[in-house]
């Protein structure tokens, strides 16, 4: 039988959380825990637990998300790193990148899409999704020498 | 944020006749492809689907460039894989003169090392070699209506890119506030790879006196005294298109 796919899920919406463990939990591919939002309780956790993937969702304003994701890369890098719940326009999402980000869902992604994307990830793919390639494009043009 | 191109939207032109409802324009495209069979082959095959229109189907770069210029077409399509010109250095010579063009370049493999520089040139939209007629299109017509494409078989590669240069941005940081014109930051790159300025002046398509020019005002902006200076600095592992937001 195939290895299931273990997922730390990290989420500041208790209810939220609730509902995304559930869909996760339906499908016997994956296995997912949920940890606290805090930096140091969400990386004790996945240090501890060691998952495949850590599902990263945010929805505080601020640097917390980006600060988590770059440390979660930098401790932890066996366990890729999924971005949930953007909008279209996304004014960090290369900083997302550049800290080592593996992928991306949108907010209003399918139960469908989110499977998906988990699973490519899961498998070592990158995934931009379509409505943020406007937001990288225009980040990566930015130069560092102004035009 | 620079002026990357705006997103068009499509034209809308009226019919004359009893049914007279708006129909869109056709997507003017130019296509720059020196492989014959292939170039060929597209054209045919865009011909005949409704809503497109070929304005030159070329090898000659020179000649596709000059027609640009002067139609404007929506959309130029690029070869990934020019045998006697940089495909690289075509594209920011077409984002910086004809800029109501949007730019897709074609051909390309999933490990491709340099999707960011041509972002960062001026591309909007990428076709896979393997890419089905369905994606040809769809691309296209994406492109032309404003959105940008990355496939999916790109986006490793891409993400890559974007992490490796990370370690570009200490000396990139040491250049904010210098402006620098698109076309000299190619001048840097074809510079850093030992260009004279004749070499230059054919890779550009400008003239060598314009060269001249452009190497001057490099130097005088990044305060470097010689070319050798602006070679050993390219290699520095800055990059004139190191990404950095």
């Amino acid at each position: 039988m195939r290895k299931r796919i273990s997922v730390v899920l990290i989420d500041d919406n208790p209810s939220m959380r609730a509902g995304v463990v559930a869909s996760i939990r339906a499908h016997r591919t994956f296995e997912v825990r949920s940890a606290p939002p805090q930096t140091a309780a969400a990386l004790r956790k996945v240090r501890k637990t060691k998952p495949d993937l850590v599902l990263l969702s945010l929805r505080r304003e601020g640097d917390h998300g980006l600060s988590l994701a770059r440390a979660l890369h930098a401790q932890i890098s066996a366990s890729r790193v999924i971005l949930v719940g953007l909008e279209p326009v996304h004014k960090d999402v290369m900083s997302f990148v550049r800290a080592g980000v593996s992928g991306f869902i949108m907010a209003q992604a399918s139960l469908l899409t989110f499977l998906s994307t988990i699973g490519s990830v899961a498998r070592g793919i990158k995934v931009l999704p379509p409505e943020l390639t406007h937001s990288l494009f225009a980040q990566l043009y930015g130069p560092a020498i102004r035009n | 944020m620079p002026a990357r191109k705006p997103s068009k939207t499509r034209k809308a032109v009226t019919r004359p006749g009893p049914a007279s409802a708006p129909v869109a324009s056709p997507i003017s495209l130019i296509l720059i492809d020196d492989n014959r069979l292939l170039r060929e082959g597209l054209t045919a095959m865009i011909h005949t689907q409704p809503g497109f229109k070929v304005l030159v189907a070329s090898a000659d770069v020179d000649e596709a460039l000059q027609r640009a210029r002067e139609a404007k077409p929506d959309v130029i399509l690029l070869d990934f894989g020019l045998e006697d010109h940089d495909s690289l250095g075509l594209t920011a010579t077409v984002h910086d003169e004809v800029p109501g063009a949007r730019i897709i370049i074609m051909g390309l493999l999933p490990a491709q090392e340099d999707v960011a520089t041509y972002v960062r040139a001026g591309a909007s939209g990428f076709i896979m070699k393997d890419a089905s007629f369905q994606d040809f299109f769809a691309t296209i017509r994406a492109v032309a209506g404003g959105a940008e494409v990355l496939p999916q078989a790109l986006t490793n590669s891409l993400f890559t890119q974007i992490v490796a240069n990370v370690v570009g941005r200490k000396q990139a940081r040491l250049l904010e506030g210098v402006r620098l014109t698109n076309r000299e930051r190619q001048v840097i790159d074809l510079l850093g790879e030992g260009l004279s300025n004749k070499e230059l002046a054919t890779r550009l398509h400008i003239a060598v006196h314009t060269v001249k020019s452009h190497v001057h005002n490099v130097l005088e902006k990044l305060a470097l005294r010689s070319r050798l200076e602006v070679a050993a600095f390219t290699h520095s592992g800055r990059g004139a298109r190191t990404p950095e937001s």
